[in-house]
């Protein structure tokens, strides 16, 4: 193993391959940084550069993108409160406030340490777990996966919005709509209407990217006019003293949480479906609810950036656990580097490790060296980075929309995906002023077919014997984490409320 | 300061309780209209058609709205306002805009659509400073995208 890692690193240290993890970096960090773009946009735009590229340094490049991509979505959160991926979205809750009482350099040195420490632990994770992992999840049927992602709704219900039953309404809205197109088992046509658009159901990125960036950056605009183009808040950000510094054992002070994130986000990422979006909540709630300080989360508390930040970071190297030891992707994201792994000759899966042992090995070491890129550029930008705030919000809003069109329109080529986001752009400005969550009715959407599927697998698997069903105890133990969790969520609401 | 916090409970309670009636009225067209209507029933005995899925989606979407009406149905009776007027004020204006939007990318292109897209955006903020610069970003930017993304990624915006 040893020996394996060693040459790995002699494999990765090659200048075109410390360019390629470098420019991927750079180029996901500054399109993460435009709300609307993100990591995914960033990916499948730059997938076609891959094709000069040797495989390692293709693959080594997209993961660049992907962890620059990933924690670049937090600069607009913190200092716009416009997340640029909807993983940010929690980092906007804490960050936001921060910027406003002139934090802005504070909370981006918070968002970057966390993001690599998480992408740190989680990249070890990774070479410690594939194989043992790859031998786990294969024990996991469709009734394990079914009541896995049940308690994942309930914990996301429980935890976003103003109450869970409309936690609960925007799920299973998202999962309403991940049916249309085409049925995963008969390929029969649902919810069609005959438009060939709708065969591969609605566009991921154009729901996302309308529900959670334009949606918000529409309630920003509309908040500007109401008052009268005025600024909300100050836009002047010191340049240096005690609220721009982070010193290292400030940062590390928090490392229960940072611990507890990274884990949080490596345990989703290795789940199949459960992206980087639900880890950064679920973290972000775990750490609400274990802080001594969880009355100021959401009023500017660190914690809760670096919640967010370790977390999402966490899911980007703990997702390809599954994508490598099982050919599944864990995300979106891996979903398109599965697709650069099959242009350049790999087929990812349980053979990927004998077949192509120095490739995956030499992987693992570019993401090690990633992480230490990503630290310095990120480091060094934050002064860059930070300008972002001075800019008036007046000036730096509307081109946001044209930036949200052009990333739907550029990797399908398709006006249709436009329009759909537009249209998810108005549900989401009525569902954010109706308290409902956004995040729950993406979530709910992207894991939706994985649901359906493991559902229908069960009740066919189980047709009539469901007490073989209560036999199997991961089965019962997450219906009953399920339940508790409803319960409890329930009980907190009605409290609130008394 | 208490009348204050009731107040506010009020109009969100009446908020969620027209939020549920509409969720409860689209519910029921989904099962009633809908679903019966664009998704085939099972093939042959013992099987689970594709629209058991969908249906059992849309009935917990009834049960939850239901359960959302019922437990705001008081606070429906004593709020007068609730501020729904100006949510639907804003999806109308949301309407007109993103038909207006398509309209232009689809017949006149991007440039069109991106020179019309900002000016809304900009008149929407009603921020009056920097105008110059607002106006090359309204009439530059859409032009300056257009030629990057061919420069770069050769796909040619319409």
């Amino acid at each position: 193993m040893l020996e394996q890692i060693a040459s790995a690193f002699e494999a990765a240290f090659t200048l075109w391959n410390l360019i390629a993890i470098c420019g991927g970096i750079v180029l996901g960090i500054v399109i993460g940084a435009i709300p609307g773009l993100g990591s995914v946009t960033a990916m499948a735009v730059l997938i076609p550069v891959t094709y000069y590229m040797s495989p390692l340094a293709a693959i080594a490049f997209l993961v660049g993108v992907n962890k620059g991509g990933t924690s670049g979505g937090a600069i607009p959160a913190i200092l716009l409160n416009s997340p640029g991926t909807p993983e940010a979205a929690a980092t906007a809750l804490d960050g936001h406030p921060m910027a406003k009482r002139g934090e802005a350099k504070r909370a981006l040195k918070f968002a970057i340490f966390s993001s690599v420490t998480g992408d740190m632990i989680s990249d070890g994770m990774l070479i410690l777990l594939v194989v043992p992992f790859a031998a786990v999840a294969l024990q996991f049927g469709p009734l394990e996966y079914t009541c896995v992602l049940l308690f994942a709704f309930a914990l996301l219900a429980g935890i976003t919005g103003d109450s869970p039953l409309k936690g609960i309404i925007a799920i299973f809205l998202g999962v309403f709509l991940a049916t249309v197109g085409l049925d995963p088992v008969h390929s029969s046509q649902r919810m069609t209407f005959g438009q060939v658009n709708l065969y591969d159901g609605l566009s991921l990125t154009s729901l996302a990217i309308g529900a959670l960036a334009l949606s918000s950056v529409v309630i920003e605009m509309l908040g500007l006019g109401r008052s009268g183009g005025r600024e909300s808040f100050s836009l002047e950000q010191p340049r240096s003293g005690a609220a721009t510094a982070l010193p290292f054992r400030e940062f590390f002070s928090y490392w229960r949480t940072i611990l507890r994130s990274s884990m949080i986000g490596s345990f989703v990422g290795m789940l199949p479906g459960l992206g980087v979006t639900l880890a950064a909540f679920l973290s972000y709630g775990a750490a609400r609810r274990a802080s001594p300080n969880r009355d100021r989360f959401g009023t500017g508390e660190p914690e809760g950036i670096i919640a967010t930040e370790a977390a999402n970071s966490a899911v980007v190297g703990a997702n390809l656990v599954p994508t490598i030891a099982l050919g599944i992707p864990g995300n979106i994201a891996a979903a398109l580097l599965i697709g650069a792994l099959v242009m350049h000759g790999i087929v990812p899966g349980p053979f990927m490790l004998t077949l192509h042992g120095d490739l995956v090995y030499g992987l693992f070491a570019s993401m090690i060296i990633a992480n230490v890129i990503h630290l310095v550029v990120g480091r060094l930008g934050v002064n860059l980075w930070v300008q972002f705030a001075v800019i008036p919000r007046g000036v730096i809003l509307p081109p946001v929309i044209l930036f949200c069109i052009i990333g739907v329109y550029l990797p399908s080529q398709s006006l249709w995906d436009v329009g759909v986001m537009l249209i998810f752009a108005g549900i989401g400005v009525a569902m954010a002023r109706t308290g409902f969550s956004l995040v729950c009715l993406v979530i709910g959407f992207l894991l939706g077919d994985l649901f359906e599927t493991s559902l229908r697998q069960t009740l066919l698997l189980y047709n009539g014997k469901y007490v073989e069903a209560i036999l199997s105890p991961v089965a019962l133990l997450f219906m009953a984490l399920t339940i508790g969790v409803m319960v409890r969520a329930f009980i907190m609401a009605r409290r609130k409320n008394a | 300061m208490t009348r204050a916090v009731d107040k506010d409970r009020g109009a969100k309670g009446r908020l969620d309780f027209q939020s549920g009636v509409v969720l409860m009225v689209a519910s029921l067209f989904a099962i009633f209209w809908l679903i019966p209507r664009n998704v085939p029933g099972a093939a042959s005995r013992g099987e689970i058609a594709p629209s058991t899925f969908p249906y059992i989606t849309a009935f917990v979407v009834l049960a939850c709205a239901t359960a959302l009406v019922a437990t705001n149905w008081k606070a429906y009776r004593s709020t007068p306002s609730s501020g729904g007027s100006r949510i639907l004020l804003e999806l109308a204006g949301w309407v007109v805009f993103s038909i207006a939007t398509l309209a232009l990318f689809d017949w006149l292109g991007f440039v069109a659509a991106g020179v019309f897209t900002t000016l809304c955006a900009i008149a929407v903020t009603r921020y009056r400073q920097h105008k110059w610069l607002l106006g090359l970003i309204a009439l530059g930017l859409p032009l300056l995208l257009k030629l990057l993304v061919w420069q770069i990624f050769s796909i040619q915006l319409p």
